[in-house]
């Protein structure tokens, strides 16, 4: 019985070990462990920053809806790259008059497309939309952003698509090493809603205690607001208040122009571009010198495209468009954010 | 992999269970196995690198054995240049070129030798003195030299106490790879509580001080004398507490297993004179530079220039064992010269009779001048350069009371790091090590022990310090 008992006890710290260090077998279980008894995780629900500091006054459950819309026929394709702004949350039924719909999330290669060209029978629309905090990381590389949609004229449908980043995974990494293996296992060990009474301990304890929390959660007691670190206090790229000059402006327009040019080229009938500013450029920018990265680059003339500026948008009333333990918008910001766009589809 | 890591915990249950499950004669195997999968977590290509000074020492261990006279020196010392060419190589190469580059910008306005960029691979100074203290064993016929491959692989591998020791010693350690362990209950609760003893001195005193230090040490320029003098104070038990909590996982560990590792601290900050601190900080390492220089140079029984000479060497080399930096050179020497000067004062008190009288207030006198010495010294160790311990000294010299403390501590946090540092001390001073018998009592500390170690500690996957070296 013994024997038997610790052989069990071998296989399954084994499995415990390769779930954890295999990637694949990482995504597959995320996704198939939603809703599930049990296994449910406990964070779903759950604002990402609530997440990272487990301090129990920002346990608010957060819930997004689009209304669903009734179209009409039509010649539309959408065509929406985005980030995680969006991308769980907007489908084909919360958008106007659209015939086909296609979302590709950044920096997500598995929702990359290649394709041989757009359909030119249709009216091809993009919608770009890129979270303030990737801007300046990103925008000013052009491969970047034009990697989501690859047009290949002598590709196959069915064939496995070319590797954007070229290196791959070292068989030690893949199989034994993966770096992220802790917070992996941390997952499938303890994220389960079970163990989130012992974290809210925790958490409460430090920061009530000592506070303190984690190194990339900010707190905004005068707001009431958690804030990601790294847009107000962090390196050059994420950071609202980090100094931008003309010169970074005039090469990130320039190379979102080229972007747009490539797209176009392509075939695609509109682009609209749009940045989700970071909470805390709206909310209280007074916590620092706020860039005006948005408003810079939204200025009239400047990027060849149609904009949807989010940042007039939530100006206002800013609080009321974002959640207070999360780095997204709440579903107020969500809709207001679609609206917008349905209502420039339409007209 | 951390000791601290989740996956550390699912490694140790899977190798452990492995290990009392299988036959005695795959155990080896097993665990040499398990040894490289641990080394390989940190820098894979590493482990080549520590295979060539496997099969060297073995070699030279074989041959040493089998030969006499000359030959047999020349074996070891074969087998001593391989092993320190390699930490030359790793750990000094840069250090040495930048050095020699200084010299020859002002000399010749040019560069002598290029820098290499290579990362130092982990615990590097550990297996390479353990391995060291092997061929010299056998050099000295205390050891056998080992013919099974395996088992002196293992014995430099040997995953607890891989990257940050404690050194063993092959007459210790080999042997225990021949012997049948069997899964013993008292041997699992003691070692499981010295496990989480450890663990609890990393992550609940260790890295909650390490805020502080760390935080002080890195804007010097607006620190007031007291704070860094709060903060080197907190460094003291930082570093202690990284440490032995290391030691204590490793042994622990072993523990479980069915080894008995070395014992590496033994309250060193109790120590009454520097001599005896070095008896109970790192024993595996002071009694190695005991065994394998100091006593080879002449020991005790020399003059007493000769002795102090020989102090200044182990001291200076010392120091540089831990790191190639000056700070660790002066570091080591200011311990010679203070452990030099109280053997010179114990003498001249002895020749005119002074004698002070062995009661509490004296041993309690003696003990705190000890760890004062203990903690200006450290300044040394955990300052990025002498510049900077310069610094630190000059501010410390113009320390007043009335000085603000600012470590990003709130009141709280800093009383409870003084209360942790409190608890400390008066466990080591005690309690020395649970005892297990009891089986609530042994529930009841687990439990306790977890529970500590989840709500009061930081998990920040901060390596461990001894781990640079």
């Amino acid at each position: 019985m013994k024997k038997v008992c610790s052989y069990l006890f071998l296989i399954l710290t084994v499995a415990i070990y390769y779930c954890s260090n295999n990637s694949s077998i990482i995504e597959y279980y995320s996704e198939y462990r939603i809703g599930k008894p049990f296994i449910s995780p406990g964070h779903r629900g759950l604002g990402d920053l609530y997440n990272m500091c487990f301090i129990s006054e920002f346990n608010t459950s957060i819930e997004y809806a689009l209304p669903e819309i009734k179209s009409k026929k039509s010649d539309i394709d959408l065509y929406v790259i985005c980030d995680s702004y969006l991308m769980s949350h907007l489908k084909k039924e919360n958008v106007a008059n659209i015939d086909s719909f296609f979302k590709m999330k950044w920096w997500d290669e598995s929702t990359y497309k290649t394709i041989k060209g757009l359909n030119k029978n249709k009216h091809n629309i993009l919608v770009i939309e890129m979270s303030e905090r990737f801007v300046r990381g990103n925008c000013n590389n052009y491969s970047t952003l034009t990697n989501p949609i690859l047009f290949d004229s002598t590709f196959q449908e069915g064939k496995t698509k070319i590797s954007l980043d070229g290196e791959e995974k070292s068989f030690l990494e893949k199989h034994f090493f993966n770096p992220n293996i802790n917070s992996n296992l941390e997952m499938n060990l303890f994220d389960y809603t079970l163990f989130y009474p012992l974290k809210e301990i925790k958490g409460n304890l430090n920061y009530h205690w000592f506070n303190r929390i984690p190194e990339d959660v900010y707190i905004d007691k005068e707001n009431y607001f958690l804030y990601y670190k790294p847009t107000l206090l962090g390196e050059q790229n994420m950071n609202s208040f980090f100094p931008i000059d003309s010169s970074e402006i005039d090469n990130i327009t320039c190379t979102l122009n080229r972007a747009f040019s490539y797209y176009r080229n392509h075939g695609f009938n509109e682009i609209y571009f749009s940045i989700i500013p970071n909470p805390v450029s709206v909310i209280n920018p007074g916590l620092g010198v706020y860039n005006k990265l948005i408003p810079q680059l939204m200025r009239e003339g400047q990027l060849h495209c149609k904009k949807i500026d989010a940042y007039l948008l939530f100006i206002k009333n800013a609080k009321s468009y974002y959640i207070n333990s999360d780095t997204h918008w709440n579903s107020s910001g969500l809709n207001k954010w679609v609206r917008t766009l349905n209502d420039s589809l339409t007209k | 992999m951390l000791f601290n890591s989740l996956q550390f915990l699912i490694y140790f249950l899977f190798v452990t269970t492995c290990y009392f499950a299988i036959p005695h004669k795959y155990r080896v195997l097993l665990l040499l196995i398990a040894s490289c999968f641990f080394y390989m977590s940190f820098i894979p290509v590493y482990l080549f690198i520590l295979g060539g000074s496997i099969v060297v020492d073995y070699i030279a261990g074989i041959a040493i054995e089998k030969s006499s006279g000359a030959k047999r020196k020349s074996f070891l010392i074969l087998s001593l240049a391989a092993n320190i060419g390699v930490l030359t190589v790793f750990k000094y190469y840069n250090f040495i070129a930048e050095n020699i580059n200084l010299i020859s910008i002002a000399a010749f306005n040019s560069r002598a030798l290029e820098t290499l960029k290579i990362l130092l691979p982990i615990g590097l100074s550990f297996h390479t003195f353990q391995a060291m203290s092997y061929t010299i064993e056998v050099y000295r016929s205390n050891q056998k030299a080992e013919k099974n491959f395996g088992v002196y692989a293992l014995y430099v591998l040997f995953y607890p106490q891989l990257v940050a020791g404690p050194i063993e010693r092959p007459q210790n350690l080999i042997h225990q790879f021949y012997d049948e362990h069997t899964f013993n209950i008292e041997r699992f609760k003691s070692g499981l509580t010295l496990m989480l003893i450890g663990l609890f001195k990393k992550v609940v005193i260790a890295d909650r001080l390490s805020i502080a230090v760390d935080y002080s040490y890195s804007n010097l320029n607006q620190q007031s004398g007291l704070s860094l003098a709060v903060a080197t104070f907190f460094y003291c038990f930082q570093i202690y507490c990284d440490f032995s909590g290391y030691s204590d996982m490793a042994i622990g560990a072993a523990r479980i297993m069915g080894f008995d590792l070395m014992k590496n601290f033994n309250a060193p900050y109790f120590s009454k004179n520097l001599s005896e601190f070095w008896k109970r900080w790192h024993i595996s390492l002071s009694t190695w530079f005991k065994d394998y220089l100091y006593i080879p140079l002449g020991g005790n029984r020399v003059s007493s220039f000769r002795k102090f000479f020989n102090l200044f060497i182990v001291f200076a080399l010392s120091g540089l064992w831990h790191g190639a930096n000056y700070t660790f050179i002066v570091w080591g020497v200011m311990h010679a010269l203070l452990l030099g000067y109280s053997q010179l004062k114990s003498y001249a008190m002895k020749k005119s009779g002074i004698l002070f009288p062995v009661n509490k207030f004296t041993r309690l006198a003696s003990t705190t001048t000890t760890f004062i010495a203990v903690w200006l010294t450290w300044i040394l160790f955990r300052s990025p350069s002498i510049t900077e311990a310069r610094i630190i000294f000059s501010t410390l010299f113009r320390l007043e009371l009335s000085d603000t403390i600012d470590l990003m501590l709130n009141k709280t946090e800093l009383i409870f790091c003084f209360l942790l540092i409190a608890m400390l001390v008066a466990y080591d001073h005690y309690i020395k090590e649970l005892k297990t018998t009891n089986t609530k009592l042994f529930i009841a500390s687990t439990i306790l022990l977890i529970a500590f170690c989840y709500f009061l500690g930081v998990f920040n996957h901060k390596q461990f310090i001894y781990f640079q070296f």
